[in-house]
């Protein structure tokens, strides 16, 4: 059968009184991300960056807007791979500090890739 | 004046972004189903690797050069792309995404710029930000901002990746430098009608007279010549929806069961109706094609093509996937080796225009369906949900035996760095 509706469903309730003061629910983007579109995810594997708080598994919150600076947490690809290090410079040295630091020489290739601002990590 | 702003290489610089051992190295990048090259590295390009040639001639010359032979990889490409879109929005109010990698800007009172040293800090930004190499190519007009573009990109040492064309002397250097084949919006037929008048390079081009360009090249040949004059003619464009909408494929091999056809027919219409809703949308014509494999000349041919008239302007992948079934039916034949099928959904109205049928009832539960089985999709990955005429076993995927991971879409897939 054919049936013919000439209006859409219309809601009449009454209006909710706490409608005119609603605020929007935290966001965690909102608060972790500061840019959006430089923002990426990397995973952290091992524990040699302990004592700067990243553990094994965290997920690392990576913006690539943030210029390098000296005693920076970064991820950095160094010898063909990707790894998180504290970057401190030391006279014509760049230290990648961790449970075991890399001395980077002058002349060698190193590319600071993103800098770490917040791990995330599971706790339970 | 505009801005031309375009990605380096784009495929494989997102690739590289990811995977920078690929740095230096040749790239190239290969069509669905692996089946030719469709983007290179300049490295790719400069040992002769051609745009579009086919991958299983290559195979010998690539493990010679050792290059990196990558699958499209869609999702990355496409995440990449609209961040790199969004961070050229923040530079300028005005701005028409022109393809994937590239886009027109237009800066309107920025007189008091120093549009070289903005130009610089776009890209700056850009390459900081995304890690994706950008060429910028500044002038008064959009064709001219075109022409900027390509001197930035052959020339980086000296432009360093930013040209700005300031002045009248510059123009005239430019468009004499620049050979007319090359010109944006002159094809190959116009190229040769063209040098057979004489018209070697894009200066040639503006020195015809008008009624000339007028007549053999109709009012959009000059409309390029004056934007090339340095008349602002061509505008930014708005994004326009889509005038139809496409889902063909090539299959990896080839079937004669009407039911192999029937699956792939179902999906394809679904991915139309999640694009037709992506674009609020609805459709009131679907075209449904089945051809046999043209390269297979020992083999009888056969094309296929119907159109099906929908009762009702629609988005609902249920209805699509009837209607396209319907016309499969119709045109399927026993007996031949199929190798390619698609869908073309047309006659596109947007969701608030729709014109109803006093006939024929619209089922008002296909929206808020769709709704949610979009939602879930999109939550949990394509295809989650999907409906049972469709590939259930994932027994029809594409060929892509190099495809990177989705660095930026899955959490699986991000990448990994030791701690």
């Amino acid at each position: 059968m054919t049936s013919l509706k000439l209006l859409p469903n219309i809601n009449c309730g009454f209006p909710s009184p706490a409608e005119d003061f609603t605020e929007l629910r935290i966001s965690l983007d909102e608060h972790f991300i500061r840019d959006r579109e430089a923002t990426f995810f990397v995973r952290a594997n091992g524990h040699s960056m302990e004592q700067d708080g990243i553990s094994d598994g965290d997920l690392l919150i990576v913006d690539r807007s943030i210029e390098p600076y000296d005693g920076c947490v970064a991820v950095c690809y160094v010898d063909s791979e990707f790894t998180v290090k504290r970057v401190v410079k030391k006279a014509d040295k760049v230290l990648l500090v961790g449970n075991r630091t890399i001395e980077v020489e002058e002349g060698s290739e190193l590319y600071v890739w993103g800098i770490v601002t917040y791990a995330v990590k599971k706790i339970s | 004046m505009y801005a031309l702003i375009d990605c380096n290489n784009f495929y494989a610089s997102c690739e590289r972004v990811f995977n920078p051992s690929l740095n230096g190295r040749p790239v190239v990048v290969l069509s669905n189903n692996d089946g030719c090259v469709i983007a290179r590295s300049n490295e790719a390009k400069a040992i002769g690797v051609a745009m579009g040639a086919p991958y299983f001639h290559l195979k010998k010359l690539f493990k010679q050069y050792n290059v990196k032979v990558l699958s499209s990889n869609y999702a990355l490409y496409g995440d990449m792309s609209s961040r790199v879109m969004a961070i050229l929005a923040r530079f300028t109010p005005e701005i028409e995404v022109y393809s994937i990698d590239e886009a027109f800007l237009k800066f309107n009172g920025f007189h008091r710029y120093d549009l070289h040293s903005y130009g610089s800090e776009i890209k700056r930004t850009v390459e900081r930000s995304t890690g994706i190499p950008i060429s910028i190519g500044m002038a008064p007009t959009k064709a001219l901002a075109k022409v900027s573009n390509k001197i930035a990109k052959k020339f980086p040492g000296q432009t360093k990746g930013v040209y700005v064309m300031e002045d009248e002397g510059k123009r005239q250097k430019a468009l004499k430098w620049l050979q007319i084949d090359d010109v944006w919006g002159i094809g190959r037929q116009y190229t040769k009608m063209l040098q057979s008048n004489n018209v070697k390079n894009a200066l040639d081009f503006t020195n015809l007279p008008n009624e000339f360009v007028r007549d053999r090249m109709s009012v959009v040949g000059l409309r390029l010549k004056r934007d090339l004059e340095g008349l602002e003619t061509l505008a930014l464009e708005q994004p326009e929806n889509k005038k139809a909408i496409a889902c063909t494929r090539s299959f990896d091999t080839m079937y004669t069961e009407l039911g192999d056809l029937q699956e792939r027919i179902s999906t394809f219409a679904s991915v139309c109706g999640r694009k037709l809703r992506n674009q609020k949308c609805n459709c009131e014509l679907i075209q449904v094609f089945i051809s046999s494999n043209q390269f297979r000349e020992d083999l009888p041919q056969y094309h296929g093509s119907i159109s099906v008239r929908l009762s009702y302007p629609t988005n609902s992948t249920i209805h699509l996937t009837k209607a396209s079934l319907v016309g499969l039916e119709r045109i399927f034949r026993k007996g031949h080796h199929y190798k390619r099928a698609g869908i073309m959904v047309m006659g596109l109205t947007p969701d608030t225009g729709r014109q109803l049928n006093m006939f024929r009832p619209i089922d008002h539960r296909q929206g808020p369906l769709m709704k949610a089985i979009d939602r879930l999709n999109l939550m949990n990955g394509y295809d989650l949900v999907r409906f049972g005429g469709m590939d259930l076993e994932r027994k029809w995927k594409m060929n892509r035996n190099h495809l990177s991971p989705n660095y930026t879409t899955r959490i699986d897939d991000i990448i990994k760095a030791t701690s």
